[in-house]
C-alpha cells in the first residue's frame, strides 16, 4: 500500500496546532538547545577569527625568540613572565642571528614591560617596547602623526615615546599629542610621534593600540633590563619559516641552553588558540547536548501523553484499517515536526541575536553548526519519538476502542 | 439458489489471562453467517457478545477453533493482513460514534480511505454522496462537536460504507441515542440489509432484535440460541 504522506504531514501539523501552548511548551528545550548552539559557536567563532586577524596583522613573516618555554610541551601556554625576568637573551644575540644569513632578513630586539603613562592628569597602564628604529619598517607600524625615532634617538638613550593610538586618545583627547610632555614611570620624556590605528585588543589578542614604543636603550635603563625580551626575527617568505627557525635554534644553542629560549611562530600561538577555543567549543557542544537531551525528554513525555489522550482514536485508526507500520509513522512524523519547529525556531532566534550582538561583537556564523544543530534537533525528535510512537503502534486494537 | 457463506465459526473459544488466571469469554462457539444476513448477537452484559463482534470484526484473535472468513483462515493471516482485511470488507458502527474530534463530517468518512488504495478525488465524491443521502449534505464540514447524536451516529454509518465493505458490524448503534434518533440509525441498517449488506447488530435490546433476521443469543460465553 502506498504511504500517502501528504495526509501524514497534515495529521501532524493538525495534532501540533490543536495544542499550540503545549506545543510551544514543548519544544521550548530544543529551542533552547539549539539557539545556544547557534550563538555560542557564533561568538566563539566570532572571537576566534579576531584574535586570528590580530596576529596575521603583526605580520606573517615573523619569528619570535622569547626567553625560557613560552609554548609548553602540551601546547599551552607556560610560566612567561618568570622566564621573562630572568632571560639569558643578550644584545649579541642579534648578531648571532644576523650571520645566519638567508632566509632571515632582520632581526629586531624588544625590552618589555609594563608601565603608567600620565599627562593632564590622565593616567593609562601600558605596554612598553623599547626596539629599535626599525621596528617601524619590520611591524607595518607607520606613524600617523609625528615621527618613529631615530638611530640618534637611539644611540644617545633620548627620553622621548611613540604613543598608541588608544595612549594617545586617552591622555590628549582633544589636543595634538605630538611635542606633549608625559611622564611615564615618573620619568618626563617627550611624545615624538603617534602611530596608525590597528585596531582590536581585548579577548586574548594583543592590544597592539594601547602600547608605547621607545628606543631600545631609553626602555632598558627605565625598565632596568639587562637582557632583552624578546628578539623579533624577519623571515623573506613565510614557506621558509620552518627552515628559518631550525637554523634559529641551532645558532643559538651553541651559547644556550634548551630551556633558555624558545623559537615560535604566529601559526603555532594559532594552533595553540585554537586548541583552547576547541576546548571550549566541546564544552560549549556538551552544554546544547544536554539541553537538547532534555527537550528531547520534554517531547517524548508530551508524546506519550498524547498517546494516552489519543488512544481511542488510534484504537478507531487500527479498526478501519491502519497497519502497526502507518500508526508508528505517524506518532513519529508528529515528534520530529515538534523538534524540527523548536530547531528551525532556536535557529531564527539564534541568527537573529547573532545579527543584533555582531554590531558591537566580532561574530562569525558558522555555517556546519546551523546545519548540524537542524539535523540533530530533527534527530532529536525521531530518537525520543520512537517509543512513544511503539507504544501507540502495538496497542492492539480492542484494547484502544475500550479505552474510556 | 442457496445463500454464501461469508463467516464460518467451528468450536471458537477466547480466553484471557488475568492475574495468571484462565478466564474464559467464549466458550466452544458454532456460527455460520450468510450474505445478506440481519444478525442481532444477544444477551446480558458480561455474556461475551461483545467479544464475540471483536473476533468476528477481526479485531481481536480467537484462542482455540477454526474461523473462516470470507474462506480466508483467520489464524494464517498476520495483523497486517487483518488490517487490509478490516480495511476492504469490514465497516464498523460503534456506540460511542468514535469520530475523529475537530475534523469535519466530511473527513471523518474518509478517514479508512486513507489506509487502503483509493483515488482520492473518486473516494471524495463518494463520501459526499454517501453523507448527502444520509441526510448530512449540508453538514459536510461540520464537527462532531457541531452534530446531534443521531447525525454523528450517521456520520459514523457512512465512514462504515465509505469502503464499499461486504459486512458491517454496528455495537449498540442506537445505545447513546434517544428514540427517535435510535430508530432513525436503525432503519438506516435495515435498508442497507435490504440492498444487499450483511448486517451484524450487538443489543442488549431484545425489541430491536426481534426485527433482524437472524438472533444469536448468548449468555456466559455460550451461545444458547440461534435463530
Amino acid at each position: 500500500m502506498k504511504i500517502k504522506w501528504s495526509r501524514i504531514y497534515q495529521s501532524a501539523f493538525f495534532s501540533i496546532s490543536r495544542n499550540k501552548t503545549r506545543s510551544f511548551l514543548t519544544i521550548l528545550g530544543v529551542v533552547i538547545g539549539v539557539f545556544a548552539v547557534v550563538v555560542l559557536t557564533a561568538i566563539g567563532g566570532g572571537i576566534r577569527k579576531f584574535i586570528a586577524d590580530q596576529f596575521d596583522s603583526l605580520g606573517a613573516n615573523t619569528i619570535y625568540v622569547s626567553p625560557g618555554e613560552v609554548l609548553g610541551e602540551d601546547g599551552g601556554f607556560s610560566r612567561q613572565a618568570q622566564a621573562v625576568s630572568n632571560s639569558q637573551l643578550k644584545e649579541s644575540d642579534i648578531s648571532l642571528i644576523l650571520r645566519i644569513g638567508v632566509p632571515i632578513k632582520a632581526a629586531i630586539p624588544l625590552f618589555q614591560g609594563q608601565g603608567k603613562v600620565a599627562a593632564n592628569g590622565e593616567q593609562k597602564t601600558v605596554s612598553i617596547i623599547g626596539t629599535l628604529p626599525d621596528y617601524s619598517s619590520v611591524r607595518n607600524t607607520d606613524t600617523a602623526s609625528g615621527r618613529f625615532f631615530t638611530k640618534t634617538d637611539q644611540s644617545a638613550a633620548k627620553k622621548v615615546v611613540v604613543l598608541g593610538p588608544k595612549v594617545a586618545e586617552e591622555i590628549f583627547p582633544d589636543q595634538e599629542s605630538v611635542g606633549q610632555k608625559v611622564t611615564l614611570n615618573g620619568i618626563r620624556f617627550t611624545v615624538i610621534g603617534v602611530v596608525e590605528k590597528k585596531g582590536g585588543g581585548g579577548f586574548g589578542g594583543p592590544d597592539i593600540d594601547s602600547q608605547v614604543y621607545l628606543p631600545a636603550s631609553t626602555a632598558q635603563n627605565l625598565l632596568e633590563l639587562e637582557n632583552l625580551s624578546t628578539i623579533l626575527v624577519q623571515v623573506d617568505a613565510q614557506e621558509n619559516i620552518p627552515q628559518a627557525k631550525e637554523k634559529l635554534r641551532n645558532a643559538l644553542l651553541k651559547r644556550l641552553d634548551e630551556d633558555d629560549f624558545s623559537v615560535f611562530d604566529q601559526g603555532e600561538l594559532l594552533s595553540t588558540i585554537d586548541q583552547i577555543f576547541q576546548t571550549v567549543t566541546i564544552a560549549l557542544l556538551g552544554i546544547a547536548a544536554i539541553s537538547l537531551l532534555v527537550g528531547g525528554i520534554g517531547i517524548m513525555n508530551v508524546m506519550l501523553a498524547t498517546v494516552t489522550e489519543r488512544t481511542r482514536e488510534i484504537g478507531l485508526r487500527k479498526a478501519v484499517g491502519a497497519k502497526e507500520k502507518i500508526i508508528l509513522i505517524q506518532f513519529l512524523v508528529e515528534a520530529s515536526a515538534l523538534s524540527l519547529f523548536g530547531g528551525v525556531l532556536g535557529i531564527g532566534l539564534g541568527l537573529g541575536l547573532a545579527l543584533i550582538v555582531g554590531n558591537f561583537f566580532p561574530i562569525a556564523v558558522n555555517p556546519a553548526s546551523v546545519i548540524i544543530a537542524f539535523v540533530v534537533s530533527v534527530l532529536t525528535g525521531v530518537i525520543f519519538g520512537v517509543w512513544p510512537a511503539r507504544r501507540a503502534a502495538r496497542l492492539p486494537p480492542v484494547e484502544a476502542l475500550r479505552y474510556q | 439458489m442457496k445463500p454464501k457463506k461469508i463467516i464460518q465459526l467451528n468450536q471458537i473459544t477466547r480466553e484471557y489471562q488475568l492475574d495468571g488466571v484462565v478466564v474464559p469469554a467464549l466458550k466452544d462457539i458454532n456460527l455460520e453467517i450468510n450474505e445478506g444476513d440481519f444478525l442481532a448477537i444477544v444477551g446480558p452484559s458480561g455474556s461475551g457478545k461483545s467479544t464475540l463482534l471483536h473476533i468476528l470484526g477481526l479485531l481481536d484473535r480467537h484462542s482455540r477453533g477454526d474461523f473462516l472468513f470470507l474462506n480466508k483462515n483467520i489464524s494464517l493471516l498476520t495483523d497486517d493482513q487483518l488490517a487490509d482485511l478490516r480495511n476492504r470488507a469490514i465497516g464498523f458502527v460503534f456506540q460511542q460514534f468514535n469520530l475523529l474530534p475537530r475534523t469535519g463530517a466530511l473527513e471523518n468518512v474518509l478517514l479508512p480511505t486513507l489506509y487502503g488504495d483509493n483515488n482520492p478525488e473518486e473516494a471524495r465524491q463518494r463520501a459526499v454522496r454517501l453523507l448527502e443521502d444520509l441526510g448530512l449534505g449540508k453538514k459536510l464540514n461540520n464537527y462532531s462537536n457541531q452534530l446531534s447524536g443521531g447525525q454523528q451516529q450517521r456520520v459514523a454509518v457512512a465512514r462504515a460504507l465509505i469502503n464499499r465493505p461486504k459486512i458491517i458490524f454496528a455495537d449498540e448503534p442506537t445505545g447513546n441515542l434517544d428514540t427517535q434518533s435510535g430508530k432513525e440509525v436503525f432503519s438506516i441498517l435495515k435498508n442497507l440489509n435490504l440492498e444487499g449488506k450483511t448486517i451484524i447488530l450487538v443489543t442488549h435490546d431484545s425489541d430491536l432484535a426481534r426485527q433482524t433476521s437472524r438472533q444469536v443469543y448468548l449468555q456466559d460465553g455460550k451461545i444458547t440460541k440461534i435463530n
